[in-house]
């Protein structure tokens, strides 16, 4: 794990100057959410498993702005648990934390803003081979157009460590969970009627990614990196590390109740290609309640 | 010399009957002199229009040069700016205090009033003194989303509806007004003109005054794809 002492040395800074800061910006907020996914293992469509998963998260943090032209330093921490309906293998409670550095350049809301942030995760499964950390390195940029439409990219890389890597398919490594990516993305806030927002987001992500689907699967097989059991999904089922890209587009519609609860609807497609040029499609809806203290 | 004590005990006593009688003329002709104008704002449905902004400017332009200045404050409470509209006389001078834990930078790009206040915490920040009428819309380029309007009017007869949409434009003193309206649903426009009234002693006027407005569009507290600060 090259990047845990920069992360902890990180974390360590912040973690002082914030604590030390009388004048900071305290923030938590709740989250309920329920998400329909058509396609969970991101396979082919006649090997897709249809899932519903409920997520509860809890975020919490800080905010001070160092310096007269202000940054802003926020540190900011996440407790998350998810149940699925029938997968339970997949069932997960993870911890994150992580510091996000923010700079306006100029003087008024539409004044662009640049921003970078670290954030590492931990994440533990009911299938504990799947027990992994996650480091995210994100750049992004965002620029209010007018009062209504904020418009931002984003540029990522994940570092995903696995827990167990042994291999356990002769031939093939057992890294399925180890691996990295790279993502970017653009997204469109627009602020509608009764200070509702729908926002638009479209993403390609490039790396690893996994796939289960049916043992031995001959469309994959010859073009995965690792290969090991997933019997999350059944027990004819392995999960593939393979090399692929990912595009996604999402429409969201946030509607606030009051200054503290929102909900928000979400709809999500990813496809998938992988490097023989397979195709996975993958359909999520969500409904997420959000209250913040 | 008991003649001449009795005659000054006379005259004094006739002496505080006069100032009585003064002060009692005075505190009549006060409220003899002062009008009401009961004004309630409605919009395009026939809804109650709260922060909007009623003005009574005199066609004798005397009585505004009359008119005292005072300091005025708008707060900022819980990232917001509180009140959303305040209405101003054109000179005035206003006070920003800070009452939140973190810092903010109040500016104004208005041409009534450009100005910056610096990252400042509690009550440091120097007043700004509106001299020149219109709107300033004051913003926090901290929290993008703090937003207030300055109305500096050129009379210093003025209200702001309530929630119920009523104004109170209380003694005014005796003569003719022209009124006016302003909402931040008008955008940065000068506001409406409306009818010239007559404001005689003791009168109590109430006037419905429907307005067109749009909505107004905030920068929310927090987007999906973004983080609340800035």
């Amino acid at each position: 794990m090259p990047n845990f002492r920069l992360i902890c040395t990180l974390l360590a800074i912040s973690s002082i100057t914030l604590l030390t800061n009388a004048a900071a910006d305290d923030f938590a907020s709740f989250e309920s959410r329920i998400k329909h996914d058509d396609n969970v293992g991101n396979s082919r469509v006649r090997y897709a498993v249809t899932d519903t998963v409920v997520t509860n998260t809890l975020r919490f943090g800080r905010t001070i702005d160092v310096g007269e032209d202000p940054y802003l330093l926020t540190f900011n921490g996440k407790l998350n648990n998810q149940t699925y309906h029938r997968l339970d293998g997949l069932n997960q409670l993870a911890l994150g934390t992580g510091v996000d550095l923010k700079k306006k350049l100029g003087l008024g809301p539409y004044a662009p803003i640049v921003a970078a942030n670290i954030n590492f995760e931990r994440q533990q499964f009911q299938q504990e081979d799947k027990n992994q950390s996650v480091q995210v390195l994100e750049l992004r940029a965002s620029k209010r157009v007018w009062d209504a439409l904020n418009l931002s990219i984003h540029a990522s890389t994940e570092r995903r460590h696995a827990a167990d890597n042994n291999s356990v398919k002769p031939g093939f490594s057992g890294a399925v969970y180890d691996g990295s990516n790279r993502q970017l993305s653009l997204s469109a806030d627009y602020t509608w009627w009764a200070n509702s927002i729908l926002s638009l987001q479209y993403s390609i992500r490039r790396g690893d990614l996994v796939v289960s689907t049916i043992t031995d699967s001959a469309a994959i097989i010859h073009v995965a990196k690792a290969i090991r059991p997933d019997p999350a999904f059944g027990s004819d089922r392995e999960a593939y590390k393979v090399e692929g890209e990912i595009k996604s587009l999402g429409l969201s519609f946030t509607y606030p109740i009051s200054s503290q609860w929102d909900v928000r609807i979400d709809r999500q497609q990813h496809q998938s290609t992988v490097v023989n040029g397979v195709k996975y499609d993958r359909h999520a809806y969500s409904f997420n309640v959000r209250y913040q203290f | 010399m008991a003649i001449n004590i009795a005659l000054s005990k006379r005259s004094m006593k006739s002496y505080m009957h006069n100032i009585l009688g003064i002060c009692a003329l005075f505190l009549y002709s006060l409220n003899a002199h002062a009008g009401d104008l009961k004004i309630k704002v409605l919009d395009q449905k026939g809804k109650s229009v709260e922060d909007a902004i009623v003005l009574a400017m005199p066609t004798d332009l005397n009585k505004i040069s009359k008119a005292k200045i005072k300091d005025e404050v708008i707060d900022q409470i819980d990232k917001e700016f509180v009140p959303f509209v305040k209405p101003v006389f054109v000179g005035s001078k206003v006070f920003f205090p800070n009452k939140d834990d973190v810092r903010h930078h109040v500016y104004s790009f208005s041409t009534a009033k450009t100005f910056e206040l610096q990252l400042y915490s509690g009550k440091t920040a120097p007043p700004v003194v509106l001299e020149k009428a219109g709107i300033v819309v004051l913003g926090c380029n901290i929290h993008d989303w703090m937003l207030s309007y300055i109305y500096v009017a050129e009379t210093p007869y003025f209200a702001k509806s309530d929630k119920d949409g009523n104004a109170h434009l209380n003694d005014l003193p005796n003569g003719e007004y022209v009124l006016k309206i302003w909402h931040p649903g008008m955008g940065m426009t000068s506001g409406e003109t409306g009818t010239q009234v007559n404001v005689q002693e003791g009168s109590n006027q109430r006037i419905e005054w429907p307005i067109s407005i749009k909505n107004i569009i905030r920068i929310p507290r927090k987007t999906p794809s973004q983080n609340s600060t800035y």
